[in-house]
């Protein structure tokens, strides 16, 4: 197999399988592609991680200089508080989280393990194409899956999906430009999780989507 | 340099995302329906002041089941489907001292949204205007004396205090304004020192009465012309009073407690509970009938509210008699109905019943099923915009429920949903599985290398 190919197919298969699970994860009579879609997605991951010579940096996890780290980590916590802030005033709730809830380890879960999936994996997997272009494509994979698991609500919210994509698709292009030129994913995990411990951090359960 | 322009620039695209997102997100109102997606919202007077909302039955809809209870549940937020008209009882509590502010908000559709009140000492405020004054809150007692016409003209809701003089000097003046009054701490208002406080509360000639754990008052209702939501709290033995003479009621929220105690002592005294004393039949604006308490087994008949052709919202709960869904009131114009049975194990027979409810836009069936319950047939209900049911009957049910979804595409089902959650165990097992496999691969060579 030609090394781009090698590359590619697994981001490929990775990204795939999270929508094939995300589409059918609240229907529950669709037992069979949820778990095909699941398997589907862990495999893909699974199989590049193996042939990979160090695993750590096909995820991301490189050491940025300390120089570097002293001064960009703040910035991105500094970029995640602030986008939470904004996020929580606009929908009419106080500035910061009025405490820390049951909910607000999972979502920084979830965001940490989202910023794992997309901008270290499928980013990283997709490298040999230049700065930019793994950026907008790990953003787009991400974007998909977001729309995928958003497309059944099981709540009243409707959510409004041109806007939802666009918000997901530049806000993940951003990430991945902080991962790509500050040189680790540690910068866009930290700001993500910042971000979802501000956002969700005081709800006692976890909403529908979760 | 060139980086630097582009990280600067990749950030101002994010924010105006982010405006995009949040201004976009916000939830719209059901179209088709009568059912408004509300959010309250509790936000800080200033950082260091942390206040939560919580709500509490009787009429409780959340983000996640549209009639989950939700009590002392901490959140910031509250995420609602209301119709308007709908009754409300909010408390913000302060974290930091404990102090508590509760009133009932009855929804309007008018109200600025997301509604987000304010609190001010005993005072909760919305767009600025104090609609909500509760002279239980400590220092509550101060506030209307400190306070002019202004503040007292705009209040919608008033809850009263253990202390009589503060309570006739408020009520005083809110005379002929039409305000919610809740008197549910308690008040025995057949006993001689709070007739005042019951001539002052028709004074006020109240919109809505909340009577939980308060009594003697029912005789004061035929004199109050313009109510229309009442909620009472009546025990099961004692005979119903009749309403039939505030002929304004449109919601009726009835909590039936229980008799002497105990069942068996219930049942060996023979309480039984006629809905037919209520003379529900003769208010021509009742909408909503709200049925609840543990005193519910003891409802002689639901065939009483037969006659009552005008209601569009129908909750029975903790109803043991209600077994087979067919012996439900013939009302087929219903637009709501529930039946709210969760610590029952009787499993409800009769479901076929239902089809005939057409008018039905919101069916919540919180109770047990009976294994051979067709649920398809609620697939005939078109104009079905959301339907409840248990998690397990989703979860075991999956293939009846995928086909009345493809009967009712535009029909929310509510039940379980496997989120986002699961990506982190996707992650794990990939990742696992591939450093696992990588160090079988090294090893291989390793050996391979050694044996070469």
């Amino acid at each position: 197999m030609r090394p781009a190919a090698r590359d590619l197919l697994p981001a490929v298969g990775f990204s795939a399988g999270m929508v094939v699970f995300a589409l059918a994860a609240n229907r529950p009579s669709l037992l069979a592609p949820r778990i095909a879609g699941a398997a589907l997605a862990a495999v893909c991951l699974a199989g590049a991680l193996a042939k990979a010579n160090r695993p750590a940096v096909t995820l991301g996890f490189t050491r940025p200089g300390k120089t570097r780290a002293w001064f960009a980590l703040p910035l991105c916590l500094a970029v995640g508080v602030a986008a939470g802030m904004y996020y929580r005033t606009a929908q009419g709730r106080s500035l910061f989280p009025a405490g820390l809830a049951g909910f607000c380890l999972l979502s920084a879960a979830i965001g940490g393990a989202e910023e794992l999936a997309y901008r270290g994996f499928v980013q990283g997997q997709l490298r040999r194409w230049g700065p930019i272009l793994p950026c907008i494509a790990a953003a787009g994979a991400h974007t998909a899956y977001k729309c995928a698991l958003l497309a059944m609500p099981a709540g009243p919210e409707r959510p409004a999906f041109l806007s939802l994509a666009l918000g997901t698709l530049i806000g993940g292009t951003v990430f991945g430009l902080m991962r790509q030129y500050l040189g680790s994913i540690a910068f866009p995990l930290a700001a993500h999780v910042a971000f979802d411990v501000i956002v969700y951090g005081d709800l006692a359960a976890a909403p529908w989507w979760a | 340099m060139k980086t630097q322009t582009l990280l600067r620039n990749a950030f101002v695209i994010f924010g105006v995302a982010l405006l995009h997102v949040t201004t976009g997100c916000r939830p719209p109102v059901a179209a088709g329906t009568a059912l408004v997606p509300v959010r309250i919202a509790s936000p800080s007077p200033d950082a260091n002041t942390a206040v939560t909302v919580s709500a509490e039955a009787p009429c409780r809809y959340s983000d996640r089941m549209p009639f989950e209870r939700v009590e002392g549940n901490e959140r910031a937020y509250a995420d609602l489907l209301l119709m308007p008209g709908d009754l409300l009882p909010l408390k913000f509590q302060r974290k930091q001292d404990g102090n508590e502010l509760g009133f009932w908000y009855v929804f309007s559709p008018q109200d600025s949204q997301p509604l987000a009140f304010r609190s001010d000492g005993p005072a909760a405020l919305l767009a600025g205007k104090t609609v909500a004054l509760d002279l239980n809150y400590p220092n509550g007692t101060g506030w209307p004396g400190s306070h002019g016409p202004g503040d007292m003209g705009t209040i919608r809701a008033i809850r009263l205090c253990g202390d009589m003089e503060t309570n006739l000097a408020a009520l005083g003046r809110l005379a002929h304004s039409g305000v919610l009054i809740d008197c549910s701490d308690q008040f025995a208002f057949d006993r001689e020192g709070n007739r005042r406080l019951a001539d002052a509360i028709v004074d006020a000639d109240p919109t809505g009465l909340i009577l939980k754990d308060s009594s003697g008052l029912e005789r004061y209702l035929p004199r109050m012309k313009n109510l229309t939501h009442l909620v009472m709290t009546w025990p099961a033995e004692k005979p119903l009073p009749s309403l039939a003479q505030t002929e304004r009621l449109q919601a009726v929220y009835l909590e039936l407690s229980p008799a002497t105690g105990t069942q068996e002592q219930d049942e060996l005294h023979g309480v039984k509970v006629d809905l037919r004393r209520l003379g529900l039949d003769r208010l021509p604006r009742l909408h909503t009938l709200f049925l609840y308490g543990k005193a519910c087994r003891y409802l002689r008949d639901l065939a009483a509210l037969n006659d009552l052709k005008q209601l569009r919202q129908l909750t029975i709960a903790d109803c043991d008699q209600l077994r087979d869904l067919s012996s439900l009131p013939r009302l087929y114009d219903l637009t709501g109905l529930e039946i709210i049975n969760g610590d029952s194990d009787a499993h409800i027979t009769g479901i076929e019943h239902l089809a005939r409810f057409q008018g039905l836009v919101k069916l919540s069936l919180f109770c047990k099923l009976a294994d051979n319950a067709d649920l398809r047939v609620l697939g005939k209900l078109k104009d079905l915009k959301i339907l409840v049911l248990p998690k397990d009957v989703i979860k075991e049910r999956a293939g009846d429920v995928d086909a009345i979804r493809k009967a009712l595409p535009n029909c929310r089902i509510y039940g379980m949903c496997m989120g986002s959650r699961w990506i982190i165990a996707i992650l794990a097992v990939g990742v696992t599985a591939g450093l696992i496999r990588q160090r079988f691969r090294r090893s291989r060579t390793r050996k391979r290398l050694v044996a070469a």
